[in-house]
This record gives C-alpha cells, structure tokens and sequence, in this order.
C-alpha cells in the first residue's frame, strides 16, 4: 500500500493506520519484520521470543498483514 | 510445550478489536468499496486509504461474504469495460483499418494507414496499461479476498479474472455485429501489427516499442483462466497470423529477388533477412517466435530458393568459385547449413565444379602432350617460373606432366582456402571435396605416372635452394595426391622406376629429402609399400660398402697397377629393384652382352671373384646401361694450358671412347664397326654416339657426315679440337632420363602392372580364403577388394580369373550344392 505506483492515501503521505491492530501486537509485529530482515539468509537462527499471551492475537495481526 | 511449561501467564483471549463483532452490511460496505474502485480507476486513488479499504474486503471474506463480494468487482469491471474502455477504443477505431483487415481495397495512402494504425496501438496500449494498473490496486485491496476466498474455492484470482474480462470485452467484441462481419478488434489489433511489421521489412520506420507493448499486452493475456503457457493470446491468435503473412512475403520476395539479383546479392540479403528477423523479434515482437518465425524466411527464402541459387548462372557457386569470393561461399554456406545440416545442393555444386575444372586440367595435358612443341605450356598461366625458366630444354610430355601435377596443386590449394576461410572445416564437404578429387585424377590415366615424374622432377632439381620447410611443404603436397590415387601400385612402380635413376645415375639432389620422402609415404600408404623402395636404399649403402670393401681387398692383393681404374660397384638386389623397366632388353636368354676392354674386363672378373668370395651361390648379372664412367681425356690441340679433361660419361659411352685408344690419330671407325667390337645394344649405342658426337657441347667424336641421325655406315673421328672451359665435362645420354612414356611403353608398364596385380590378388584370395576355410563368392570379392584398396582398385572380373585359375591350380574348390556360390580353401 506504500508503492509509489498505486496512489493511494498512504502511498502519498506515507503513514499508514492500522487502526485495528493493538499497540503491543504491532511492536511485536514490527520486531518480527525486523528479525525478519536481519536473518533473511542465515541458517540456524534463534528463535524469537513470543510472549504466549500475545500469541492469538498475533496470529490474527499475522493473518490480516499477512506476514 | 515451552508455552504451556512456562505457564504461570494466563493466554489473552484476542480481543474482538478486528471489528468482527459488529455488524456487517455488506451493501454499505460495498457501496463504499464500489466508490473506491470507481475513483481508483479514475486515477483518482490519492484520497482513499488502502488500510480502510483492505479492512473493509477483510471484514466481508471474514463474514462469509467472499463469494458475493467476488461477483461484485468481476459485475463492477465488466461495467467498467464495456462502458468506458471499449467506447474508447472503438472511437480510434477508423474506418480505413476495418476495411484493411476485412481484406477490402485500400484506398488510403500508406501514410494514414499508419497513422490510423498507430492511434489504434497506443489507445490499446493506454486502454491495457490503465487497466493492468487499476486491477494491480484492485488486487492489492482485495488481497485478503485472493488469499482466503479464491484459494478455498479454486477461483481464478481477480486479477486473472479481469484480465479475461479485458480479453473478452475490449478484444474480443465483435465490431458490427451482423452474421458476415464478425471482426473484432483483436483482429484489427493483428492487422494493424502485421502491416506495420510489413512497413518495417521495407524499410519504414516504426515505432517499435508501441508494437512491443501491444504483442507484450498479447502475451499477458490467456484463452481460458488456467493462464497456460501455451494458451496464451499471442500464440494462439497473433503468432499463426503473423507466420502466415511473413510465409507469403518471403514467398514473394524470394522469387522476385531471384529474378533479379545474383546469387552473391541474394546470400547477402537472405542472411540480412534472417538477422533481422532475429532482431524484429527480440525488440518488437516476443522471443517466442524466433525459432518459428526463422524457420520460415529459411524453408521461404533459402531453402526453396537455394538449388536455383547455387545453380545461378553467372553468379552461382561456380562464379565464386572461379573468382574466389570466399566470403560469399562463406555466406552460402551459411544458408546451406540452415536448411540442411548436410548441404547437399552447395556440396553436389562443388563437387560438379571440382571434376569440371579437374577435366579440364586433364584435356589440357592431355592436349599439351600431344600439341606440336610450343614455347611455353599451352593455356597456363603459371605464377611460378621455376619450370619455366629454360635451364634445360625438358621433355615437353614431361613438363606437361609436372604442369599436371602443379595445376592439380594450385586446384587444391584453392579448395584448401575455400574449406577453411568459407566452409568452416566442415567434415561433410572434406569427404566431398576428397571424392572429387580422386574422381578426376582417377579418371586421367596417367595420373600415377605424372605425379611419380613430378617427384622425381623436384628431387633432380626442383628442391635446389630450398630451405628444409619449403622441401617439407612440397613433399606434403605430392603426398596429398598420392592420397588420391587409387591405383598406387602403379606409383610405386614408376617411382621405383624413376627412383632406381635417381640413386644410380647420382641425380638425387638430396638423399635427406629422398628419405623424407619415403617416411612420408611410409605413413601415408603404409609399411609394405615402402618396404622395396627401402631396400632399394639399403642396397645403396650395402654397395658402399662393398666398394670400400673391394678397394682395400685390392690394395692388399698389391696390384701396382698403374693403368687400374678405381671402380665403384652397386649391388642391387633384383627382386626389389625394378630392373626390367632399367633394361628393356633383359627379355629371353640371348640378351647381348656388352664386350668391355680389356681393362675393364680385368676389373670386372676381379670384383665378380670378390664377391662370389664372400657371397657364394649369388649371381651378378652387369648393368652396364645404368653405369657412369669417369675419364681422363687428352686433347692433343686444346687450346689452353691444360690439355686434359675429365669426362663423365655412361659406361657405354667410356666402353666406345676407349675403342679410340687403340686407333691412330686421324682415323675413323664405323658405326658397326663399333657395335661389333662393343656388343652394345643398337639403340643404346646410337644415343651414346649421339650424345658423344651430335650434341654441340660435349662434342668428343666428329662424325661423318653430320646429321642427327646416327647410321651404320657412318664414320666417327677423335675430336682433337674438342674444347670445354670446365675441367670436368659432364656428357649426359640423351633421353636417358626420366621422362613420360609413350604409348608402347605404357601398355607395357601396365601389363606388367597388371601381372603383378594377378600375383596380389591370388595371394589375397589365399590368405582370406586359409583363414575363413569356406566363404560365399560375394563375400569373397569384397574381402578382396576391401584388402586390396589401399593399394589398388581390384577389377572384379580380374578377381574372378584369378579364383578361376585358383581353382584350376586346386588351391580353392567349388562347394557343390551350395547357393549361393561359395568356395572351400584346399590345405
């Protein structure tokens, strides 16, 4: 939604709400794609602390971002 | 596990803040997200939030509503493009490019038509990349439906989806409808393509990026939902149309460009064709038309074309070949290899020219031998002067067979050049190249014979001053011929022949370049061929021998005799030599034997009693025809201090100098005086006495009366006037050397040949037949002539005769009842 070449709102002003989406599960969100990208080509990464009380609604944040 | 180890912390329920929990009408929901599209395919997406609107999709799949929602978007860009689109599309659709691709009369100039066509492509182009863009945003709004609602129920995704809405409503959309007007703008589409490819191979320029995007568009679209990569719209509606149309074009202009163009200029354009094609696909159109689109300029152009073409008078294969166009053979080549990877058309062409040309030098020999005596070789035109500078007035057969083997040299060479700089060292042609080669040197008889004489030519003097590569390279050359020769032991036997005169007569310039020579024929032909001109030499050394040997044999005998003359022997064994062709007289007993003087004859017993000596059981049987002798002349009224010469001289020539020892100054003898005290042969005697007293230089006798012809009554005189600057006189017998042979003397050679030939194919026919016990009549002959060939090619009924006369020798036997006819081998 932020590519230059589809002109929505976002993709203008480059910020993007997700309103649906509670504060902490993002910043969980946001560590993940950050882990993501920084063990994008290693081999035996360790894995990623996840709090289990998150872990539900990180599933949906995960199924609606689809990350 | 770990979770539930851990698990003092309570799991929190997910809150319901996904907005699950309301309500969800779907009509508003739609309405907006219609409001959405609407505007995001007016470009007009800058105020929409993609967040709100993925959220909305997300909510509608998330309540089960995917379904509608699907049929929503597909109902909302079917609107979209039938109403907005096509309209558009139809607009720039003129009337002139229906016509065009109805196949009606263009009355319109090319120019409009382009112009008209150029609207089209770019409207289409726009139409498509608007489209491709929207339904790209669309997609990425509708994710959610894509991810979950499409994959449960196995729909094409959106995207696929309108773009088969595109394909079907802004192509496919019959124009007019009516039942004989079902064109669609597809079809218009491929017209307009087509004619502007059309304007492009003749040299317009186009816009080629505006017809790339539109094949590209072509090929983004698929005939079903699948998108198989073999459905594509290119392929099945564009491709087709488009191999058709370049099929008639190239079918027309091959047949035009034949018409007026040379076969150079025709090669040259072919091949542009081709490359440009090539390019018209990479930049223009898709790559996946390169190999089908080739294939057609090369069945259309090259390969309908090519036999005319190679056969084109004036400028075919021919022309090129007799003006050395290398690079346009080259690119002939290149067509040829194309169409058929064996090139059978450009190779029957060659050959044809080769034996052509190989005829041609054949009649010129064969003309030049028998034309009456010409300053110089009829129609060649002979780079080297080497042969022709008059160091000596050569036999004209000979030097026509020397012509011979050099202009069969210089072909060579030439299709040398030819196969490696235009025919990239192609096998196939070699082998061609090599059958016409041995066609037509095979096919002039004499072929063994010229190409020994030539050998024999450079060994006596054309390798003087030469370095050893130059030697080397030439040696090379003859050996390639040899190659070709089929009927090698006929070589042999004339370069034995002309080999034996080299080695006695000491004209071998080098002995170095004779072996080398010998090696290579040794590898060429193989062991047995060599094996008689082998012990030739080794006769050579082993008489070396046997000279020094007699002279210390004589110093030890203590014979102060001051008169004795040194004498220097060759043994020569006479099964390897070929001493007949040396001694045309040997036939029958009666042989005349030549009276050597006393002298002479002293030393001769004396060496025959030396070597009896030591070799007990042989018989020496003296060659004097093939003998030098070297002696010491006084000249009593030579002018100049020194009143002696020393004379070389053939022993015949020694043997009748000697007779006017014993004569007093002033007197003469008689031709048959002469043969009578000497025995020497009539003819050898008239050429000696010819060459003593006729030739201008060497003038040692005078004869009476003088003429050129030698009679039995004429008179000969000591030449007391006799002058010659040189202390040494060399007097050569005239016509002594090698030179062709006439006729009678070749039927002679052959028949001997061909005796010999009975001998080898007899003694084939044993060997197969000891080792195979029984063997059919067919398989026979072909064992025999597979073993024979390397040396000759057998005449099968001469094989025939000599089984028959096998059989009749009892060596073989005929199996009765067998068929079909087969032989036993009798031990």
């Amino acid at each position: 939604m932020l590519d230059p070449q589809s002109s929505f709102a976002e993709a203008i002003s480059g910020r993007c709400t997700l309103g649906t989406i509670n504060g902490i599960v993002l910043e969980k969100v946001c560590e993940y794609l950050y882990y993501n990208l920084k063990h994008k080509d290693a081999k035996d990464v360790p894995d990623m602390e996840i709090p289990p009380e998150l872990c539900l609604e990180l599933l949906m944040a995960a199924d609606y971002l689809h990350v | 596990m770990m979770l539930a180890g851990r698990g003092r912390n309570k799991i929190r329920p997910p809150r319901r803040g996904l907005g699950t929990n309301d309500n969800v009408d779907f009509d508003s929901m739609w309405a907006e997200l219609a409001s959405s599209l609407q505007d995001i395919h007016n470009k007009n997406a800058s105020q929409l939030s993609f967040e709100a609107l993925y959220r909305n999709a997300y909510k509608l799949v998330l309540k089960k509503r995917g379904d509608v929602l699907y049929e929503r978007v597909k109902e909302f860009e079917e609107e979209w493009l039938a109403n907005e689109v096509q309209p558009q599309i139809l607009e720039v659709l003129s009337p002139s490019l229906l016509l065009a691709s109805t196949g009606g009369s263009t009355i319109t100039t090319a120019n409009e038509k382009r112009a008209a066509g150029e609207k089209l492509l770019r409207a289409l182009k726009q139409a498509w990349e608007d489209h491709n863009l929207c339904m790209n945003m669309t997609t990425d709004v509708l994710m959610y439906m894509d991810r979950v609602y499409c994959k449960d129920f196995r729909k094409p995704s959106i995207f696929t989806a309108s773009m088969g809405q595109f394909r079907d409503y802004v192509l496919r959309t019959p124009l007019q409808p009516g039942p004989d007007h079902q064109i669609s703008i597809a079809q218009v589409l491929n017209a307009v393509i087509l004619d502007q490819v059309r304007m492009d191979r003749e040299g317009d320029i186009i816009d080629k990026s505006l017809l790339k995007s539109c094949v590209y568009m072509l090929e983004g679209l698929y005939e079903t939902e699948q998108e198989e990569e073999h459905l594509k719209l290119y392929l099945t509606s564009f491709e087709p149309e488009f191999l058709r149309a370049s099929e008639e074009f190239y079918r027309h202009e091959g047949s035009t460009l034949l018409l007026d163009a040379d076969a150079g200029t025709f090669c040259k354009h072919a091949k542009k064709r081709v490359s440009e094609e090539e390019d018209r696909c990479r930049s223009t159109l898709s790559p996946l038309t390169l190999g089908k689109i080739k294939l057609v300029v090369e069945t259309e152009l090259i390969k309908n074309h090519l036999r005319e073409v190679i056969a084109l008078e004036g400028s075919g294969v021919k022309y090129m070949i007799d003006n050395d166009r290398t690079s346009e053979l080259e690119m002939m080549y290149d067509l040829s290899a194309r169409v058929d990877p064996k090139k059978e058309d450009l190779k029957k062409a060659i050959q044809a020219r080769i034996v052509e040309q190989g005829n041609d030098v054949n009649n010129a020999t064969v003309a030049a031998t028998q034309a009456p005596p010409r300053p110089s070789a009829p129609n060649r035109d002979r780079a080297d002067g080497e042969e022709k500078a008059p160091e000596k007035p050569v036999n004209l057969q000979t030097t026509a067979a020397i012509n011979w083997v050099d202009a069969v040299l210089r072909l060579k060479d030439k299709y040398d050049i030819f196969f490696t700089q235009a025919f990239q060292s192609d096998q196939g042609l070699q082998t061609a190249f090599t059958r016409s080669f041995t066609d037509f040197i095979n096919a002039f008889e004499r072929s063994s014979e010229y190409l020994s004489l030539f050998f024999d030519e450079n060994m006596k003097k054309g390798i003087k001053g030469k370095t050893e590569n130059e030697v080397d390279e030439l040696l090379d050359k003859g050996i390639i011929l040899l190659r070709y020769i089929q009927d090698k032991d006929m070589f042999e036997r004339y370069y034995k022949k002309h080999l034996s005169r080299r080695l006695l007569m000491k004209r071998a310039i080098s002995m170095d370049a004779e072996r080398q020579m010998i090696s290579k024929m040794k590898m060429e032909v193989g062991n047995t061929f060599t094996q008689r001109i082998e012990a030739m030499f080794k006769d050579m050394t082993v008489s070396d021998d046997l000279t020094s040997q007699y002279k210390r044999h004589v110093a030890q005998l203590g014979d102060p005799d001051p008169k004795r003359a040194e004498m220097e022997i060759n043994v020569l064994t006479s099964t390897m030599w070929p001493l007949d062709a040396m001694a045309p007289y040997s036939e029958g007993e009666n042989r005349p034997r030549c009276i050597f003087p006393s002298q002479i004859e002293r030393i001769k017993q004396g060496f025959e009693k030396f070597y009896l000596d030591k070799h007990s059981g042989r018989q020496l049987t003296w060659q004097a025809n093939m003998g030098t002798a070297d002696i010491r002349a006084y000249f009593p009224e030579m002018k100049g201090a020194k009143k002696t010469r020393e004379l070389n001289v053939s022993t015949y020539a020694m043997v009748i100098l000697l007779l006017f020892n014993d004569l007093l100054p002033g007197h003469s003898i008689t031709c048959e005086e002469i043969q009578a005290q000497t025995n020497i042969p009539f003819n050898e005697l008239t050429r000696n006495l010819q060459s003593l007293a006729v030739a201008n230089k060497t003038r040692i006798l005078v004869k009476e009366p003088m003429s050129k012809d030698v009679k039995l009554t004429d008179k000969f005189y000591f030449n007391e006037q006799f002058y010659s600057q040189f202390q040494r006189v060399k007097i050569g017998v005239i016509t002594a050397g090698n030179k062709v042979e006439d006729s009678t003397e070749r039927s002679e050679t052959e028949k001997k040949n061909n005796d010999t030939r009975g001998g080898v194919i007899e003694a084939a026919v044993v060997r197969i037949m000891k080792q195979r016990k029984e063997l059919t009549h067919q398989k026979l002959i072909a064992e025999v002539i597979q073993q024979l060939t390397a040396r000759f090619l057998p005449d099968v009924n001469m094989v025939k005769k000599r089984i028959e006369s096998l059989i009749e020798r009892e060596y073989l036997e005929r199996i009765e009842e067998k068929e079909p006819p087969a032989y036993r081998y009798l031990a």
